[in-house]
């Protein structure tokens, strides 16, 4: 058979928010914006310099509840590009961009296919030779339960078959499960190369007979997708071997870590260590923005003051000001208190004093249902306050036992004098 | 636990300070300001709980007598167990060494263990008090007082309850509040609800991308539409505008060409002709006038030249005469300036014949010129002349300095016998030596040290020696004091063996009174029973009175001897400087028993003469240095004597050279140089004027030659033209003969011009009548071409053909006016349709063309604004980054309200733990605090007060008197509130003592405000709590001291110096 390269991407989400990130900083927030939009223009770019024969794009281009324009005219531009260039695009709808959901009628220029809710097979052909045959099938809604890859079926006269399809193989816990299927029934449809979406990390399920992969997220938008994300170049062999590379094409890249003090440290010692802890994963991102959510912890004697309201924000403005105006940036989304006093807990709790009654106290509350539910209904006031965003309203039992646990330590910061243990 | 001893190796003041055998009970610790109360407590407070770190203004206590920092102490816990607990400064708090029973070693945390849950804060906030919080109690709200009272038993370290419960429900509210607008929740969520809005409003927007694409394109095809309506109708305004403008040219049109019908016909006609009629006729009229002018003005000037007459012969010498004319002036200068050229150079030969006496009798005008005046010779002259000056000047130099030096050896000398004399008269006044006065102000210096010291020694003697005399005064009385009674044995016994008897009787005997008998045994039994416990009783007390006057009495003997031992010190100090004061007071010669007074007076004598003696050193030094002086000016005055010799005779020498030179030269060698060079000048004079003696002579010679030269000149002319010649030649002969030749020159020149005007003014009258031919000839042409005969039929056949070019013209423009207006091609088409138009009929018309057309404009400028609007629309829901921003700040918000959120949790769940932990902790240990507190309280106020009131979760605390009135604090006296403090204080000591190891209690001079009676009433219950505890009492008042001792004979007084 004719070798031939592909790039293979999902889950562009293009014009789709940062998810959970507190950006007062102007620039900062217009760069976040534009992440999306950089990634997807990267991915283009890259088919572009490679001189692959196709872009396999595996659902979840745009967020249809958004209702971006902008987002489907950048998309349609970038398919001219494609286009313009002869490079056929391929793409698939998602749960977040199904054919019922909102979109603009656009024309889209010749050499891109977009796939209907019926499974359709459409060749590949490079100057008048098929080079393989994509099958693909679009989200006709958003919650498709129906295990879609059961439909497809390979091309016998093709040389190559590839599989688009956007769905929850394996039944991944972490993600919702639309279109599941198992890594058998993939196999079984006869298909050469699956091109999955839906999942937002890379991974690939199977190397070979077939090669299942999913390819993540071109760019992280939450702190749960930390790390490098990006496309997979694929290359085809005359043998049919599929040999991957994961190409990065976030601007934008998400880190998490944990800070850990010394009893002694102060105020100073912490901003130069969240400070070279930031400097250290800036190191590491090879010249892209960071978005870093940092936590504290130790047994330390300054953990008094960083409970103290106010004291956090003005750290963290502090090391927004250094850190955030360099390029590129490095912005601290957040910084996680979970420090303690340096209180011997064990020896208190036993003793007669106040202190020791209320470490007493607070361990019968935590340890009783009872307690734990007039806690939640002493917090109702704002988790079901009327405006309260929805997901807000629900909390489950460890957040609740870890707030009463940063509150005893709260009390222990009030009550509790520097130095006596 | 009670503290057994204490030992301060090194802190503040103390160093190796020890008390020992401290006991359980009232210890009290009597000292003045600054005797190191505050440190001893400091010092318990730091070895049990730990040294602070070095940061902020904590005291550190730093060792200032020596000594390492930090020490021991000794205690027994309450199983009676001994320990000694070392602690140093430390990380941590420091070190601990504790060495317990049997040299079993531990470290902080088996000390931390020892002290059970006892802490610092519990420690300073229950067990140790003192005055101010006594006097400042009544000045707390009732919820002051309350955290007062169970805040310092809640062992908190932070600062009352309520302000912490308070700080965390600011906290929560600065976060939310339920129907609040600011708080930070509250404001999210109303951000969020606008923002929510704002994106739902903008994807509606973007749904109506499509609706707009159809509705551009209707709006952009109904304005085509209209543009085309506009573009006709403009045509026709257009064509009716035209019709209208030219009809009025057409209507000129038609008249013209009417009327140039009804004229005659003349196609030709000279262009221009009439004019040029008319000034042919005027050019002829003005030749002919012309013509006569010059005729009569040439017959004037023939007449004319024939009458003027010509002098040739004059004219002829005309050149010669001129000549002689123009130097007139000059031989007139000549004749005049002859005398004063001679009268000159007969003064130029006076002043050469005075200028050469001047230089010398052998100088004449040749010598002069052959003198060598050279440059050469002047700088030589120059160049002698300084060589001697400075030689001169050197001279008078070296006079000059010979002088100086010989007054500076006579200044010397005269100040050199000065300071002998000075130092003569010295000599004789000294009579003792600068070593023993030296030794005497040292003497006396060391008694200005040691008499103080002696004094302040014989009173501390004192004071040592009053005090022994208390103590033992005071072991006399503790010896002599009746001990407890002890219950004697055999009283027991009796009682006891009767009680046998009497069971024994009852036994034995019968009757109806045995049961008597059995009761009186059954008493009898019971009151042996009854006198052996209090034997029992009796016989502890006194064990334990004799062990407490044993105890007092060591502690007591102790002191003694130290006060002993202390007084046999000073006494031996003092001996040891009365012997040196003496030996002092013999060095400095006064008395042994001589006083501070005298001692200062010696001192200032001593003094006086020390300065004396300086005085005579100076002097002597002062003499040495005149001697030096006297022989550096004798120096002086030898060097410069050689120096004017040397300048003298080289001054000699060079004298010598200048009369040579000036010898050489044929000069008087007496000149000098200055000298020299005015001779040179004179010489300079000479020739000068002999210069201009020569020049004189030739002037005098050409002026005579020149003036007879001319005179006779003069007397040719005259000869010549046959003129009488005069007497004497005078200017006026040669005027005269000038006067002529010019009167001939003019005649000549009259004549020439004369003849010239005549030749042109025939020349003139040729060419004149010449023109007037050339004018006849064009009239007759003229008319011929004008087809005219006469010059009136001309005129009027031009007026004939001006009118009909005139009507042509008109035609002409107005055909054209209407081409303008209609184009060349319309033009005919045009021409038939003014023939029939109706002017009025047309303008109405056009009106209604023209408002249709505004109107129309209207239209398409509306449609034309619909049309970009939408395209705006479309562009900008394209392009639009709002939606993408407000997405954003949705997120952003909703993590902004996740955060907000859980720190209001954290708040309101700590707020809710503390109350909760405050109402159990009250619950549980207020009843037992309340109770022991009120019975204190009811006797320190001798029961006027029965109770304390104050229910668990009102913040409120009352007294209530035994009627039951209840008082709340506020109304109370302050020395009552102060009662009640100290009760509350103690009932909480008791209850924490209940609970836990129980910790020496400190004090600090909290009776110095109370009256007599009730600080006597307080001391009773301060021995009385004592009874069972360790407390240690500080106080710098004697008087409180003898209060308690009132009470307790027995009690431990510790006495602290002022260090």
């Amino acid at each position: 058979m004719t070798p031939f390269r592909f790039v293979h991407c999902a889950d562009l989400h293009i014009d789709s928010p940062f998810r959970g990130v507190e950006t007062g900083d102007a620039a900062v927030a217009e760069r976040l914006r534009r992440a999306s939009f950089e990634a997807f223009d990267a991915v283009v770019n890259l088919c572009l310099e490679e001189r692959v024969d196709c872009l396999l794009i595996a659902g979840d281009v745009f967020d249809s509840a958004d209702r971006s324009l902008r987002a489907q005219f950048r998309f349609l531009d970038q398919m001219a590009r494609l286009s313009a260039a002869g490079i056929d695009s391929f793409v698939v709808h998602g749960n977040h961009d199904p054919l019922d959901g909102w979109i603009a009628e656009l024309s889209y220029p010749e050499r891109v296919t977009i796939f209907g809710p019926e499974v359709q097979a459409v060749p590949l052909q490079r100057r008048g030779e098929t080079l393989a045959v994509v099958h693909g099938v679009s989200y006709p809604t958003r919650n498709v339960q129906e295990n879609l890859a059961l439909r497809y079926r390979a091309d016998p006269g093709a040389s190559f078959n590839i599989g688009l399809l956007h769905c929850n193989a394996g039944a991944d816990t972490g993600h919702e499960s639309y279109a599941p299927c198992t890594l058998q029934d993939l196999s079984a449809a006869g298909m050469d190369y699956w091109a999955l979406g839906h999942v937002h990390r890379p991974r690939v399920l199977k190397d070979t007979s077939p090669t299942v992969c999913y390819p993540g997220t071109a760019q992280g938008r939450s702190p749960v997708e930390t790390g490098e994300h990006g496309c997979y170049l694929a290359e085809v062999d005359e043998t049919g071997h599929v040999s991957l590379c994961l190409v990065p094409t976030d601007s934008v890249r998400w880190q998490s870590g944990v800070v850990a003090l010394g009893e002694d440290d102060t105020l100073g010692d912490v901003r130069t260590a969240v400070g070279q802890h930031c400097e250290a994963l800036a190191r590491k991102a090879a010249g892209r923005d960071l978005i870093v959510r940092l936590t504290l912890e130790g047994r330390t004697n300054v953990s008094r003051e960083l409970h103290r309201p106010g004291v956090v924000t003005d750290l963290v403005e502090a090391l927004r000001e250094s850190l955030g105006t360099a390029r590129p940036f490095v912005w601290l989304d957040r910084l996680t208190i979970s420090t303690r006093t340096p209180v011997d807990r064990e020896s208190r709790s036993a003793g007669q004093d106040f202190v020791g009654e209320l470490l007493r106290q607070s361990q019968a509350l935590a340890q009783s249902a009872d307690g734990l539910a007039a806690l939640r209904a002493l917090l109702q006031p704002v988790f079901e306050h009327s405006r309260a965003p929805r997901h807000l309203r629900e909390f489950s039992d460890p957040e609740l036992a870890e707030w009463l646990s940063q509150a005893e330590s709260r009390c222990l910061d009030l009550l509790v004098k520097e130095g006596e243990g | 636990m009670i503290l057994r001893g204490l030992h301060l190796d090194g802190f503040g003041v103390f160093h190796d300070f020890a008390l020992d055998n401290l006991s359980a009970g009232l210890q009290a610790f009597l000292g003045p300001n600054e005797a190191g109360k505050t440190t001893l407590l400091a010092f318990v407070r730091r070895l049990f709980f730990g040294f602070p770190t070095k940061k902020g203004t904590n005291n550190q206590y730093e060792p200032q007598e020596g000594g390492q920092h930090g020490g021991w102490v000794t205690v027994e816990t309450q199983e009676g167990s001994t320990f000694r607990v070392e602690r140093r400064p430390g990380p941590h708090g420091g070190p601990v060494t504790l060495v317990g029973p049997g040299d079993s070693q531990g470290d902080a945390g088996d000390w931390q263990r020892l002290l059970g849950s006892a802490t610092q804060d519990l420690f300073e906030s229950v067990y140790a008090f003192g005055l101010g919080e006594l006097q400042d109690f009544g000045t707390l709200s009732q919820e002051g007082i309350r955290n007062r009272i169970y805040g310092a038993g809640l062992g908190l370290g932070g600062g009352a309850l309520s302000d912490v419960q308070r700080e965390l429900e600011k906290e929560a509210a600065h976060l939310f509040r339920p129907s609040g607008q600011n708080p930070r929740l509250n404001r999210l969520f109303s951000e969020l609800t606008q923002t929510n809005g704002r994106i739902r409003e903008l994807q509606e927007q973007f749904q109506s991308y499509a609706p707009k694409r159809q509705e551009l394109v209707a709006k952009g095809e109904e304005l085509e539409r209209k543009q085309d309506e506009r573009g006709q109708l403009r045509t026709e305004c257009r064509r009716l505008e035209a019709l209208l403008q030219a009809h009025g040219p057409y209507l000129s049109l038609c008249e013209a060409e009417d009327a140039l019908a009804t004229l005659s016909v003349v196609e030709v006609f000279p262009a221009d002709g009439t004019a040029r009629l008319e000034r042919l006729l005027a050019s002829i009229g003005e030749l002919q006038t012309s013509l006569d002018a010059q005729t009569r003005k040439r017959e004037d000037l023939e007449r004319g030249i024939e009458e003027m007459p010509v002098d040739e012969a004059v004219l002829t010498v005309g050149p010669r005469i001129e000549s002689l004319t123009q130097s007139l002036g000059s031989i007139r200068e000549l004749r005049t300036g002859l005398p004063a050229q001679r009268a000159e150079l007969a003064q130029s030969e006076a002043a050469l014949r005075d200028t050469l006496r001047g230089l010398g009798p052998e100088w004449d005008e040749s010598s002069v010129l052959s003198l060598d005046r050279s440059l050469a010779v002047e700088e030589q002259i120059t160049a002698l002349g300084s060589h001697l000056e400075e030689a001169r000047e050197t001279v008078r130099k070296a006079d000059a300095a010979l002088t100086h030096a010989q007054q500076q050896l006579a200044t010397a000398e005269r100040d050199l016998g000065e300071s002998r004399e000075t130092l003569a008269a010295q000599a004789a006044a000294e009579t003792v030596g600068a070593a023993e006065w030296t030794a005497r102000r040292q003497a006396l210096r060391q008694l200005r040290v040691l008499l103080p010291e002696r004094a302040d020694a014989r009173r501390r003697l004192d004071d040592l020696s009053a005090r022994l005399q208390d103590l033992e005064e005071r072991r006399l009385h503790l010896e002599s004091d009746a001990q407890p009674q002890v219950l004697p044995r055999w009283s027991v016994l009796a009682v006891g063996a009767a009680a046998v008897a009497a069971f024994a009787w009852a036994l034995l005997t019968g009757g109806s009174s045995r049961f008597d008998r059995l009761l009186l045994a059954a008493v009898l039994l019971l009151g042996a029973a009854y006198q052996w416990w209090r034997h029992r009783v009796t016989k502890r007390r006194a064990g334990d009175w004799h062990a407490r006057l044993d105890a007092q009495l060591i502690a007591l003997m102790k002191r003694i001897e130290g006060h002993h031992d202390q007084r046999g010190q000073l006494r031996r100090t003092l001996d040891r400087l009365d012997e040196e004061i003496a030996g002092f007071a013999d060095a400095a010669h006064l008395p042994h028993n001589a006083r501070l007074p005298e001692v200062e007076l010696s001192y200032a004598a001593v003094e006086g003469a020390l300065v004396a003696l300086q005085e005579r050193e100076r002097h002597e030094a002062v003499a040495r240095k005149a001697a030096e002086a006297v022989a550096r000016a004798e120096r002086e005055v030898e060097e410069r004597g050689r120096q004017a010799s040397d300048a003298a005779r080289e001054f000699a020498s060079l004298e010598t050279g200048w009369r040579a030179w000036l010898t050489e030269r044929n000069l008087s060698d007496s000149l000098s140089p200055q000298g020299a060079r005015s001779f040179f000048e004179r010489v300079e004079t000479a020739v000068t004027r002999l210069t201009q003696v020569q020049r004189g002579r030739e002037l005098v010679h050409r002026s005579a030659t020149d003036l007879a030269a001319f005179e006779q000149e003069v007397a040719e002319l005259l000869s010549g033209l046959h003129r009488d010649l005069p007497q004497h030649l005078e200017d006026a002969h040669v005027l005269a003969l000038a006067n002529e030749l010019k009167q001939a020159e003019r005649t000549r020149g009259e004549l020439h011009t004369a003849r010239a005007a005549l030749q042109e003014l025939a020349a003139a009258l040729t060419k004149q009548q010449q023109a007037l031919t050339r004018r006849q000839n064009s009239l007759s042409s003229l008319l011929r071409e004008g087809g005219a005969a006469e010059p009136e039929e001309f005129r009027r056949r031009a007026d004939l053909y001006a009118q009909r070019q005139e009507l042509q013209r008109q035609t002409a423009a107005r055909t054209q006016e209407i081409r303008n207006i209609v184009g060349v091609e319309g033009f005919e088409a045009t021409c038939d349709s003014l023939a029939s138009l109706d002017p009025q009929t047309t303008r109405l018309a056009l009106e209604q063309a023209s408002e249709r057309l505004h109107a129309l404009d209207a239209e398409i400028t509306e449609r034309a604004g619909d049309v970009r609007s939408v395209e705006d629309e479309l562009s900008r829901l394209a392009s639009s980054d709002d939606l993408a921003e407000l997405l954003s700040r949705r997120e952003q918000l909703t993590a902004d309200a996740e955060s907000a959120a859980a720190d209001w949790a954290v708040a309101v769940l700590a707020g809710h733990l503390l109350e909760r932990t405050r109402e159990v902790y009250e619950r549980t240990r207020q009843p037992g605090v309340i109770q022991r507190a009120s019975e204190r309280f009811a006797r320190l106020t001798d029961g006027r007060y029965s109770r304390i009131i104050s229910p668990v979760g009102e913040a409120e605390v009352r007294v209530e008197s035994p009627s039951g009135e209840r008082v709340p604090l506020p109304h109370l006296s302050r020395g009552t509130q102060e009662q009640l403090y100290l009760s509350l204080r103690l009932g909480l000591i008791e209850e924490f003592d209940q609970h836990g190891e129980s910790l020496p209690v400190i004090m600090d001079d909290i009776l110095v405000n109370f009256d007599p009676r009730r600080a006597r009433a307080a001391a009773a219950q301060l021995l009385e709590f004592a009874r069972d505890r360790q407390v240690l009492f500080f106080t710098c008042h004697p008087a409180t001291i003898e209060t308690l001792r009132s009470l307790d004979p027995a009690l431990a007084v510790n006495e602290l110096c002022r260090k």
